[in-house]
């Protein structure tokens, strides 16, 4: 039960990365009034945003539309980060910044997703972007909850399981 | 002690994190640009032997539309945008419209029966939802559908005389049942589409593949029987030594982009008799100009476009010349005419004109009295340019014609028949002919060149130039007889250069327009 249960956990952390960088290429909905048939997934919003600024615009909307661009693209790089090092480093700092990210991320989508269409289903990429900052919190508050149901003492939010110990060779 | 290697992995992986950040950001920064390009899908649809085909830019968020809506803002349209989402042919845009903005949509010809005011083909819309588009097609239509079969594929005909079907995530709609099985031919393999076509993709891969629409003609195939097989049109057309482009598939597409709106067309033909002409050249002359020129116009090798074309059409010329009654040939023509100004003939003119010439005209008081100009043609004779110009301006003057010297070149000045002072002067390799104040300005050179100025710039930024002609808009629309006038509209407010193109590259004529709107 208890290898089990590590495994689930093992697979939600090394999922969450590549649920994450899938999310980024699905769509997170459609655009506002005449852009209703365009589809925004993370690739076509970085685009979009850069037409926009080639534009004669206002003060201070190109800064903005600069912002929107590397917050999008940074959606894909923490993805990128977080699938890689939940494989060869998972206590590295970034591993922990990737997915505080991809959290926030994922609040502020559908965030603008509940203004924008009121609480219809979102789309694929905004789902799937949610599914992944869940799985990256489940595990270190399942962890934490644990630790506390066992009365020990809280672990760092970003502390991994220590790493299992390479079974020895039978002898003989 | 396992510090140290623990800390140099932690660099390291930071390092490959920090490489990985930048690969990925310029794989989906260079993908998104590559996405601009219109994936042209119904072409894939429409059958190899239409005539026309029109096909425009669906996505609104394309580039195209973006810099599109911008520049009609800049025009004075009020959000176009959301006028044309309120306007949307009475119908509600996100429900009845929206489902049809699949990226491309198109309008095919495969035949025109002039005799009998008919015409085969259809429209073929690339859909976001093709099923819905169906549902809306036929409650617009308000027409009675039944359903047919070929090759498998449904369709239904109606008894308004439209056929439509859901093909491969397109709406087709044809006038007439063959273009229907045509399309489902086309789809099922079993004929040739559009795309497929060497000159279609010939001409599709010579002009941009970004706009906001595309138009292919192939006449040959359009009027078929028609025009070939008539020898009165055929032989006025092999006569006139157009066949070739009359007969030759063309493509034209017209866009927007930050600058203002493009338009540019190629044909399978090349230029032809024209194409020493089309060859494309820097312009000297831009760069000798003053930038207050309203008007440039420069070509290249007119002496050599000229010798091609007598070589190909001479005995036509002649036997025109010869019908006309005044002369017995074109000899004769240009011997009379060059004796009017003063030489042997007029072909003692054009002779020089080997290299660039150009023409620029401008207006010093912004009215259109004060109009001045010149023409300029690099000399690589000067012995006789100066004896064939001397000539010319000693038939022309009222009175002997004067000396003058300008910024150090000698220029000989002239007043003619009208009161007007003429001048011309040669140097650094190049004859500057016209008014004499404009010849002036341009060899003073106090002024800064065409070259200096933004309009010009953005007009001819990234272009091939072969024969071209540059229109300063900014000058031109305000000139009036008293001045500039108290209230132009927006749209004439904004206008600001314009520039046609004419040039021959990789065997393929190229026409181009460009109007650059002010930001």
């Amino acid at each position: 039960m208890i290898a089990m249960k590590a495994a689930a956990r093992e697979g939600a952390r090394l999922a969450a990365g590549p649920l994450a960088l899938a999310a980024f290429f699905l769509p997170w909905g459609a655009g506002p009034g005449p852009l209703a048939a365009t589809d925004f997934s993370g690739p076509s919003l970085v685009a979009f945003a850069g037409r926009l600024q080639i534009l004669d615009l206002p003060p201070g909307w190109h800064a903005a539309l600069l912002t929107v661009r590397i917050a999008v693209l940074g959606v894909a790089i923490a993805a990128t980060w977080r699938t890689l090092l939940a494989l060869i480093a998972p206590r590295h700092r970034l591993y922990g910044v990737s997915g505080g990210y991809l959290a926030g991320a994922a609040v502020a989508l559908l965030a603008v997703r509940l203004a924008i269409s009121g609480p219809a289903t979102p789309p694929a990429g905004v789902l799937l972007l949610a599914a992944a900052a869940v799985l990256n919190a489940a595990g270190p508050i399942a962890h934490r909850l644990g630790c506390i149901a066992a009365g020990g003492r809280l672990p760092s939010w970003n502390a991994r399981p220590r790493a299992a110990r390479a079974p020895s060779l039978p002898s003989g | 002690m396992p510090t140290l290697p623990r800390r140099a992995a932690g660099i390291g992986i930071t390092a490959v994190l920090a490489a990985v950040a930048a690969i990925v950001a310029v794989f989906i920064l260079t993908g998104s640009s590559k996405a601009c390009e219109v994936n042209l899908t119904t072409a894939k649809l429409v059958p190899a032997d239409a005539g026309f085909y029109l096909a425009l830019n669906t996505d609104l968020s394309s580039s195209q539309w973006v810099a599109a809506f911008d520049l009609a803002e800049r025009l004075g349209a009020d959000d176009p945008e959301n006028a044309l989402k309120d306007e949307a042919f009475g119908m509600d845009w996100e429900s009845e419209i929206a489902p049809f903005l699949g990226g491309n949509a198109a309008f095919f010809v495969r035949a025109v029966d002039v005799e009998a005011f008919n015409m085969e083909g259809g429209v073929i819309v690339r859909c976001k939802d093709a099923v819905k588009c169906s549902k809306v097609f036929v409650k617009q239509s308000g027409f009675e559908f039944e359903k047919e079969t070929h090759e498998g594929v449904e369709y239904a005909t109606s008894d308004g005389g439209l056929l439509m079907a859901v093909i491969d995530g397109h709406l087709v709609v044809t006038t007439d049942e063959g273009s229907m099985h045509s399309v489902i031919d086309v789809h099922k393999g079993k004929a040739k589409s559009l795309a497929s076509v060497d000159d279609f993709q010939k001409l599709r891969d010579e002009l941009t593949k970004n706009f906001l629409a595309f138009v292919y003609l192939n006449t040959a195939d359009l009027t078929g029987d028609f025009l070939l097989n008539d020898p009165v049109i055929r032989t006025a057309l092999d006569q006139s030594g157009t066949a070739d482009l009359v007969f030759k598939p063309m493509a034209m597409v017209m866009g927007a982009k930050a600058e203002g709106f493009e338009y540019a067309a190629a044909s399978a033909s090349d230029g032809g008799t024209a194409g020493p002409m089309l060859q494309p050249h820097t312009s000297k002359f831009a760069a000798v100009v003053p930038q207050n020129a309203s008007v440039f116009i420069s070509t290249n090798n007119l002496a050599k476009t000229w010798k091609d074309a007598l070589a190909n059409s001479r005995a036509d010329i002649d036997k025109a010349i010869r019908d006309e009654g005044t002369y017995r040939d074109l000899d004769e023509a240009l011997r009379d005419a060059g004796r009017q100004v003063g030489l042997k003939s007029v072909e003692e003119i054009i002779e020089l004109l080997e290299g660039e010439s150009a023409i620029a005209g401008w207006f010093p008081n912004g009215s259109e009295e004060s109009a001045t100009g010149l023409m300029l043609f690099e000399v690589k004779d000067e012995a006789k340019a100066r004896s064939v110009l001397d000539r010319v301006f000693t038939a022309s003057a009222v009175g002997r014609p004067a000396k003058q010297t300008v910024n150090g070149v000698e220029l000989t000045v002239i007043r003619d028949e009208d009161g007007e002072q003429l001048a011309y002067g040669i140097t650094n390799g190049y004859a500057a002919v016209g008014a004499l104040e404009a010849v002036t300005a341009t060899i003073d050179r106090k002024e800064n060149p065409l070259t200096d100025l933004g309009i010009y710039q953005r007009a001819t930024a990234g272009q091939t130039l072969g024969t071209f002609a540059f229109f300063n808009l900014v000058e031109l629309t305000r000139l009036t007889e008293g001045g500039v006038p108290p209230v132009l509209d927006e749209a004439t407010k904004a206008l600001e250069g314009l520039m046609l193109n004419a040039v021959e590259a990789n065997g393929v004529a190229r026409i181009s327009g460009l109007m650059t709107v002010a930001k």
